[in-house]
């Protein structure tokens, strides 16, 4: 199975669709998917990286807390990240890396914005080749 | 699922298992050309599944998919053996409108469009980034959840007559700090006083028509005045609440036994640690969000004199109402002709109490509460007044907008927010956004035309129209 996301039409949100052999390019993807929505990385100065531990009652729920979570570090760390590294996920465990340079509000060009990924409709499912998620997004 | 059409603008959705109560839609029969429509009537059903349902679940004309509840979907709980639901309120807790009067007439201020929509975008910061007009110290954001706008009173930001013209005069009871995770206040304690993105504005608009004379006048509006109107929320501070409170219930609602339709719906019983705690944090948010919409009141005014050169109260900035419409709210209803004590969720619908109700404010309660329904960024917006058939109906609740008609993507591909912009600019409106693809998802052809819900509204009662005010200058956030 290829990697990948897509955003997809939905009336008032925006649903994220992800794709990949494992379910750690599965949440890595979802982190790209989710930051193409919020802002544009320039890819200028330093990244600043920091580690995330996070727990939820069963798989999905924490492919949903992960986007929450990015969003958390986008507002409050300033970051704008573009690196993705899951190191392990678990039923209701995850550890990763993720990376980003400081958000520059002259410089960066904020996208639509996202407010946080909900639950309806929320899937992750494991297939022969590889694993899908579906998150919706209010935004 | 069946549909009945019980009135030209009525639908009901029959009771059929596990829905407690029927399903009643306010709307125009072009609902069922729309897209999403079934999942959203779906969500109307799903919601009258939920313990405590009084009466019906229902949903106003500018329904449509959203995520738990529709977006337009109200619901009353029993105070005593009801749930209270996150999912019937949503991220954006209290994301609102308020309308801010004054002096100024269209000639007065064509002259001076441009500079004043680019004070209007220093003095207000927008997008999902930047810091908000307010800086707070250690400690005081949490004063600020407690006490709401009264907090900001006591600073100089907000005068008397904001409380009085703000819903709940601008705080609601309950709120405690304790309730609110370390994480929501790391995100709102740089965001008071910012508009945020999606869908929220500050516009510039003039009042173009006025339906009903008496009341306009008791709002203090009238034709060819000036007037500002802001929708906004209460930013990262209420979607990590709503966040933290949904993870948190969809294990209480298991433990009582609440099967959800949808996992969104989360829910907790009202007497549980879960519901009392979240209500003590969505207060929070609430009064977050009335404080952050006081702030941007407060630097309009200050754009307002840099501008014209006089004080703010001598060009006459004064708030005429300020709403809530993503909110879950204790209420007294008449049921069958008791009283009842019940939670009122709004998701995406306004309050709209009816004329002599005790919280509409002394000054317009002989007409009813002011309703403001913001639509899209070309068209216009609209004053309503609250009614008494509301009060029967709709546990004294109205529409909120026009209503999305295409996605975000979709929109997207029909126009370049360049394109926009220049189109907007050719009718004479100044357009001012912190992102320009915004522009494009947030253009009018996305929206419904907003005439069409409001007079859904107006023709079976559930408000009255007051005012049309059409927009000179946007801000995006």
């Amino acid at each position: 199975m290829s990697v990948g996301y897509e955003l997809v039409d939905h009336t008032a949100d925006i649903g994220l669709r992800v794709w990949g052999p494992t379910v750690e390019d599965v949440f890595e993807e979802a982190g790209r998917g989710l930051f193409s929505l919020v802002c544009d990385p320039l890819h200028v100065g330093e990244l600043e990286a920091l580690d995330l531990e996070l727990e939820a009652e069963a798989m999905d729920l924490l492919l949903a807390a992960w986007l929450n979570e990015l969003l958390y570090v986008f507002e409050t760390r300033r970051l704008v990240l573009s690196e993705f590294e899951v190191y392990e996920v678990q039923e209701r465990r995850l550890r990763a890396r993720v990376a980003g340079e400081p958000l520059d509000t002259r410089r960066h060009v904020m996208c639509g914005g996202v407010k946080a990924a909900t639950l309806h409709q929320l899937r992750l499912e494991r297939h022969d080749d590889g694993w899908e998620g579906f998150v919706l997004l209010d935004v | 699922m069946r549909i009945e059409r019980t009135g030209e603008f009525v639908y009901e959705i029959p009771v059929e298992d596990p829905m407690r109560v029927p399903g009643r839609v306010y709307a125009h029969a072009s609902l069922f050309e729309q897209a999403g429509h079934e999942e959203a009537l779906q969500q109307v059903a799903n919601v009258a599944t939920l313990p405590g349902v009084v009466t019906a679940s229902i949903a106003m004309p500018d329904i449509h998919w959203g995520y738990g509840f529709p977006i337009g979907g109200v619901a009353a709980m029993d105070e005593a053996d009801g749930v209270v639901s996150p999912g019937g309120v949503g991220f954006d807790i209290n994301c609102g409108v308020r309308l801010v009067r004054t002096e100024l007439e269209l000639d007065d201020v064509r002259p001076r469009l441009e500079p004043l929509m680019h004070q209007f975008m220093r003095s207000v910061p927008q997008g999902s980034g930047p810091h908000g007009a307010l800086t707070l110290k250690e400690g005081e954001l949490e004063r600020l959840a407690e006490e709401g706008v009264p907090f900001l009173a006591a600073r100089g930001y907000a005068t008397e007559d904001d409380l009085l013209h703000t819903e709940e005069g601008g705080v609601m009871a309950g709120a405690d700090a304790a309730a609110v995770s370390r994480k929501a206040l790391d995100r709102g304690r740089t965001q008071v006083g910012s508009l945020g993105s999606g869908n929220h504005f500050l516009e510039l608009q003039v009042v173009d028509e006025v339906l009903d004379g008496e009341t306009a006048e008791a709002f203090g509006v009238r034709r060819g005045q000036v007037v500002v109107m802001i929708h906004s929320g209460s930013r990262g501070f209420g979607h990590q609440v709503c966040t933290d409170y949904v993870g948190r219930m969809a294990g209480a609602a298991a433990r009582a036994g609440i099967e959800l339709p949808d996992r969104q719906l989360a829910c907790a019983p009202m007497d549980s640690p879960e519901a009392r705690e979240y209500l003590a944090a969505m207060a929070c948010a609430c009064n977050f969000a009335f404080a952050n919409r006081q702030m941007m009141l407060h630097q309009v005014r200050g754009a307002f004199e840099q501008v014209f050169g006089q004080s703010w109260e001598r060009l006459g900035v004064e708030l005429v109402y300020d709403v809530a419409h993503n909110i879950a709210k204790r209420e007294v209803h008449a049921v069958d002709g008791e009283e009842r004590v019940v939670r009122v969720h709004r998701k995406g619908a306004t309050r709209a109490f009816g004329p002599g109700h005790p919280d509409v404010p002394e000054d317009y309660r002989v007409v009813g509460q002011p309703v403001i329904i913001p639509g899209d960024m070309g068209r216009e917006s609209w004053l309503l007044a609250g009614t008494e058939t509301a009060m029967r109906e709709t546990w004294g609740s109205t529409c909120h907008g026009a209503g999305r008609l295409l996605s975000r993507h979709a929109a997207r591909k029909v126009r370049s927010g360049a394109d926009v912009r220049r189109e907007l600019e050719d009718a004479g409106i100044v357009v001012k956004s912190a992102s320009v693809g915004a522009l494009s998802e947030e253009a009018p052809f996305a929206y419904k035309d907003v005439a069409d819900v409001v007079n859904v509204v107006d023709a079976v009662g559930l408000s009255r129209k007051v005012a049309r005010l059409r927009p000179l200058g946007v801000l995006k956030g």
